[in-house]
């Protein structure tokens, strides 16, 4: 695990389910980046609800990564970056929150209200088709692991080296 | 409430789709005519899902593994009653390292199920907001709090099992995975820390009204028969109507599962009774006696005695257990640290036939039962869940709770919160679900 330099610290987090086929797409292009050895805190979750906060702290890039519902006109494999900051009612906040239903738009809704939320959030949607039982993406989700991977390696980069000359 | 034996005489019709800050989908239908109940349902509209199927033809190392994926709560709870009942199965005895790591993960199951759903989906009840949402902006110590608190219980999980849910450790016949020393003891720092949030956690809920409703039921349990120990792990089924011990093997004699129409879960009654309770509430009434001396204290200082029939009191024995299972935990890590951990191997099956098996999870008592062939391949599984075993004692409630509402010249919004307080007490768990986002695409 690595921090960027000047206290810009980057936390990219994947979200989903393990063994949910498409459900488990943050998770997979969080692990591509991990390998790519992105220079951001990593993290893994399969409930972002309640630990997200945890992870807040001196954070100021948060980049989310999750499943999404497809529309007529955004198929599976679609994938939009949505500046939480400015374009929070793009995801739409579930009216239900369980035990066990606790995902990312409350996650977010939750850190905001604390007042933890990190100046800039980031969150990658990827349409999914299936999220039934099962090891593997669909081939559609799955060709979108690698455009988004390397999207948020390429923004990544450039916020840092924007806030790193800012710093200079 | 104004004096509950008044005739009931209005018109109420209550419909409520889906009850929210419960895990899966149920609606309350609940008419009244003329002052009588012409129907009351608590409706499970979830589809089935197959798991007893679907194990069938499995390997019997394969059972924990994929039943702990029913549930992303209980999915330690799950692992254990199925390890306990695929080894009943197997003629497997583990070692007292095994049990007592899975002890330790169950307790840390309990802990951060019962914190979760006290901060997050009890207390905006009785704050008088919809979620926890607002509940930081106008309690954000309460939130931050509960989150750490949250993440202990988790780590505990993840320390023992390998993961925080859905546990990759622990197997038929033992455990693939030992804790370090240093992990342990700083768990165990953790716990002791905790103590304080705890403190202000009991202040906090001392502070709550429980709606005064009683009806009296049956309240059944696992009970360690013996040794004093407050039942999770293991134990023999009892209830509060019958307090003789009865083997889990012959779990059937005390539970009996019936299809209703209106469900697409089952219904329980024990042979006493055509309803029964499970959960921390039957826990605490048929075990309080063995809870830790500081969860007795917080109990008398809660005002919650056995045997309690208020099942709003079922948030208070949670809380009550949770500083069981802190006390529990740090006892715990103390003993295993004294004797410290090897590695073992998995004791493998000297026979292969029928088995069950039981453990007593968050939400209640929660039994698994595999039947295994001679080549190893599970060919029979029944799994009788916490929430399935609840839903008639609900029902029964809301019967019962209803006149009482109306008698009290409540209006119909009011009623609707405390019925949905009446199934929240539950903490019921109808489905897991796989969870997206809800985007508005940009064109």
């Amino acid at each position: 695990m690595m921090t960027a330099k000047h206290d810009n610290k980057v936390c990219i987090i994947g979200c989903g389910r393990w063994l949910r086929r498409d459900d488990q797409v943050g998770l997979f292009v969080a692990q591509r980046l991990e390998h790519d050895a992105v220079d951001a805190e990593i993290v893994f979750t399969e409930a972002p609800g309640t630990e997200i906060a945890h992870h807040l702290e001196n954070c100021r890039l948060l980049i989310a990564i999750d499943a999404a519902e497809p529309d007529e006109r955004h198929p599976p494999g679609t994938w939009q970056r949505i500046d939480y900051r400015e374009e929070s009612h793009r995801i739409r906040l579930r009216s239900r929150t369980t035990t066990h239903t606790m995902s990312i738009d409350i996650a977010l809704k939750m850190s905001q209200a604390l007042d933890v939320l990190p100046e800039t959030v980031w969150v990658y949607a990827v349409a999914i088709a299936n999220a039934d039982y099962g090891e593997a993406l669909t081939p559609d989700v799955g060709r979108a692991v690698s455009d988004v991977s390397e999207a948020i390696r390429l923004d990544v980069a450039r916020w840092t080296m924007k806030h790193e000359l800012s710093h200079a | 409430m104004s004096d509950p034996n008044n005739e009931p005489t209005r018109n109420v019709s209550i419909d409520v789709k889906h009850v929210t800050r419960v895990e899966g989908h149920g609606n309350i239908s609940i008419s009244v005519r003329e002052g009588e109940i012409t129907k009351l349902q608590l409706a499970i509209v979830e589809s089935p899902r197959f798991f007893e199927s679907f194990l069938r033809g499995r390997h019997w190392s394969e059972a924990p593994h994929i039943t702990c994926r029913i549930c992303g709560i209980c999915s330690v709870g799950h692992t254990t009653a199925s390890v306990h009942a695929m080894e009943a199965a197997c003629g497997i005895q583990v070692t007292e390292q095994t049990d007592l790591l899975r002890k330790l993960i169950l307790y840390g199951e309990e802990l951060q199920s019962h914190w979760l759903h006290l901060y997050f989906l009890a207390v905006p009840d009785y704050f008088g907001v919809g979620s926890v949402i607002p509940l930081a902006e106008t309690h954000p110590e309460v939130v931050r709090r509960a989150l750490r608190m949250k993440k202990l219980a988790n780590d505990i999980c993840g320390v023992v099992g390998g993961r925080h849910i859905h546990p990759v450790a622990i197997h038929v016949g033992g455990v693939s995975h030992t804790p370090r020393d240093n992990e342990l003891l700083g768990l165990k720092q953790r716990l002791e820390d905790c103590r304080g949030d705890l403190k202000e956690m009991v202040e906090l809920f001392s502070k709550l009204e429980v709606p005064d409703f009683n009806r009296e039921t049956e309240y059944v349990s696992l009970k360690v028969v013996g040794n004093g120990e407050y039942a999770f792990y293991n134990g023999d089924i009892v209830s509060t109507k019958d307090p003789s011990p009865t083997k889990v093997a012959d779990y059937r004699q005390r539970v009996v599962e019936e299809v209703v129409q209106h469900s697409a879960a089952k219904h329980c009654r024990s042979p006493s009774s055509s309803a029964y309770a499970v959960g921390a509430l039957a826990r605490f009434n048929n075990n309080a006696e063995q809870l830790h001396p500081d969860a007795q204290k917080v109990a008398d200082e809660l005002g919650l005695k056995p045997i309690c029939f208020n099942p709003y009191h079922n948030n208070t024995a949670q809380l009550v257990e949770t500083v069981h299972c802190v006390e529990a935990s740090i006892e715990l890590i103390d003993k295993i640290l004294t004797r410290g951990l090897k590695s073992e191997p998995l004791v493998p099956p000297s026979k292969y036939e029928r088995g069950a098996g039981a453990a007593e999870v968050p939400r209640g008592l929660l039994f698994h039962e595999y039947g295994v062939g001679s080549d190893g391949k599970i060919d029979m599984a029944n799994l009788i869940i916490p929430t399935g075993q609840n839903l008639a004692n609900i029902e029964a409630d809301m019967h019962a709770l209803t006149p009482k509402l109306l008698a009290s010249g409540m209006g119909k919004e009011e009623m609707t919160l405390q019925l949905e307080m009446l199934v929240r007490a539950y903490d019921p768990c109808i489905s897991c679900a796989t969870h997206f986002l809800d985007v508005e695409w940009e064109e």
